[in-house]
């Protein structure tokens, strides 16, 4: 059975059927695609730019990631377990949490 | 009519940005030829009949100085000097100082400072009065005044000739100018400790001037100086359900640790799901009662805990709720893998 649900640290990655519609492409960074990045470390969530692999945005910044290839890509971070993610398209999230001073919801960035 | 910046006009945005943090933190000290130069203008512009100008070394002094010669009128006569004034080592200083600086002046040459600055003193002491705010803040404002220098300099917009003023007001710490025409003016900082454009020392004071006055900060926050100098292990709950403010109660938050505090203020276990808790706690006034999330982060194998709503009555409410980025989830957010 494919795999629906992952989460690697704070980011998301929910399996979905098809990508909206009026999105963008998202260019790579030094031959990867930034799923998340921590402010402060600087450590990131990528997978590799290659064929077949694609990241998309919409006009409020949500991401979507589209893997074609047959061969699983790898998730990668600098402190967390690889992951590798299937053929599929998903929509990438990140965990959220509440500022109890401010009673605001931020993303959490690690 | 300018509708767009050139790229060398943007360019500039963040030179001026630059210039303006450093002349608010420069801890050069204050050109007294410079200072004299300015006090006088600055009673031109006041229309008062200029006296002297002062320079001590800090806000303190600037305070107490201010207090003392505001009781001054311009036409005043004064006494002879008093003798065996009892003031402290520091206040004997600044009278020595403010004195020399009048007599080069030929200003209040015959000013009884000694037992002027003890009745201030005093006055401060039954508390009849309270911290004097300067006329201009000088360095201190220094971001306002190349906000408007930006502008002029590069935009070409042009100002009524008083904007001088304030440009050379950053040169200096706090002015007092008093209506007697004396002018008191404090030095810059004598040091300053920051983290980015942020105030913070996690050792001692982030900021103190040549006078002893000083203070702590964390993260641009001002701090008690308990805060920044306990020992993150020393630090007891009791104090963080004390801070009336919250900035404050963030800092002391940070430095403890979360998931300490959260134990240490008996937080209440609401529900369990295997290695996952939902806790209550009570952050205190003004904030009241949240939830944290406690789990294990399976990567490092270490505990970390997060806020989550209030409504959040289970772990698998919590988990959802920090899934609720997810425009596309509808059921449980249960991934199959997490690392």
């Amino acid at each position: 059975m494919k795999q629906q649900q992952k989460q690697q640290g704070d980011v998301l990655i929910h399996r979905i059927k098809s990508l909206p519609s009026d999105l963008k492409n998202r260019s790579p960074k030094n031959g990867s695609f930034v799923l998340a990045e921590g402010e402060a470390t600087g450590h990131s969530h990528t997978v590799p730019a290659i064929e077949d692999v694609q990241l998309f945005e919409d006009e409020k910044g949500n991401l979507y990631l589209q893997v074609e290839s047959a061969k699983p890509v790898k998730l990668s971070h600098q402190e967390h377990n690889p992951q590798m993610i299937d053929k599929g398209i998903y929509e990438i999230g990140q965990v959220v949490e509440v500022d109890p001073f401010e009673e605001s919801i931020n993303k959490v960035q690690d | 009519m300018i509708d767009e910046l050139t790229p060398d006009q943007e360019k500039q945005l963040a030179v001026f940005c630059e210039k303006g943090i450093e002349t608010g933190l420069s801890t050069k000290p204050v050109n007294k030829t410079a200072a004299k130069k300015f006090g006088k203008k600055l009673c031109d512009f006041l229309k008062r009949p200029y006296k002297a100008t002062i320079i001590v070394d800090g806000p303190y002094h600037a305070f107490l100085s201010t207090v003392s010669f505001a009781q001054i009128a311009s036409d005043v006569k004064l006494k002879p000097r008093s003798k065996n004034q009892d003031l402290k080592e520091d206040v004997k200083k600044l009278v020595q100082q403010v004195e020399k600086q009048l007599a080069e002046q030929n200003v209040f040459d015959d000013c009884d400072l000694e037992k002027l600055f003890q009745n201030t003193i005093a006055t401060i002491k039954s508390k009849k009065t309270s911290y004097v705010y300067p006329y201009l803040e000088g360095q201190v404002f220094s971001y306002y005044v190349y906000f408007y220098k930006y502008f002029r300099d590069v935009l070409g917009i042009k100002y009524e000739a008083d904007f001088e003023l304030l440009e050379d007001s950053v040169n200096f710490g706090l002015i007092y100018p008093l209506e007697n025409g004396i002018v008191i003016i404090s030095e810059r900082w004598k040091t300053i400790e920051r983290k980015g454009t942020q105030l913070h020392c996690e050792t001692g004071p982030a900021w103190e001037y040549k006078d002893g006055s000083k203070g702590w900060s964390l993260n641009g926050i001002v701090v008690p100086q308990w805060l920044v100098e306990t020992p993150a292990e020393k630090l007891d709950p009791k104090q963080f359900s004390e801070i009336e403010n919250v900035e404050v109660r963030k800092e002391f938050i940070r430095k403890m640790g979360v998931e300490i505090l959260v134990h240490k203020l008996g937080a209440k276990e609401i529900d369990k799901q295997g290695d996952y808790s939902l806790l209550e706690v009570d952050l205190g006034k003004q904030v009241g009662n949240w939830r944290y999330l406690k789990m294990m982060n399976p990567s490092i194998g270490a505990w970390h805990m997060e806020c989550v709503g209030r409504d959040c009555n289970t772990v698998q409410e919590a988990i959802n709720f920090r899934a609720s980025m997810l425009k596309s989830l509808k059921n449980d957010w249960k991934p199959e893998e997490l690392t």
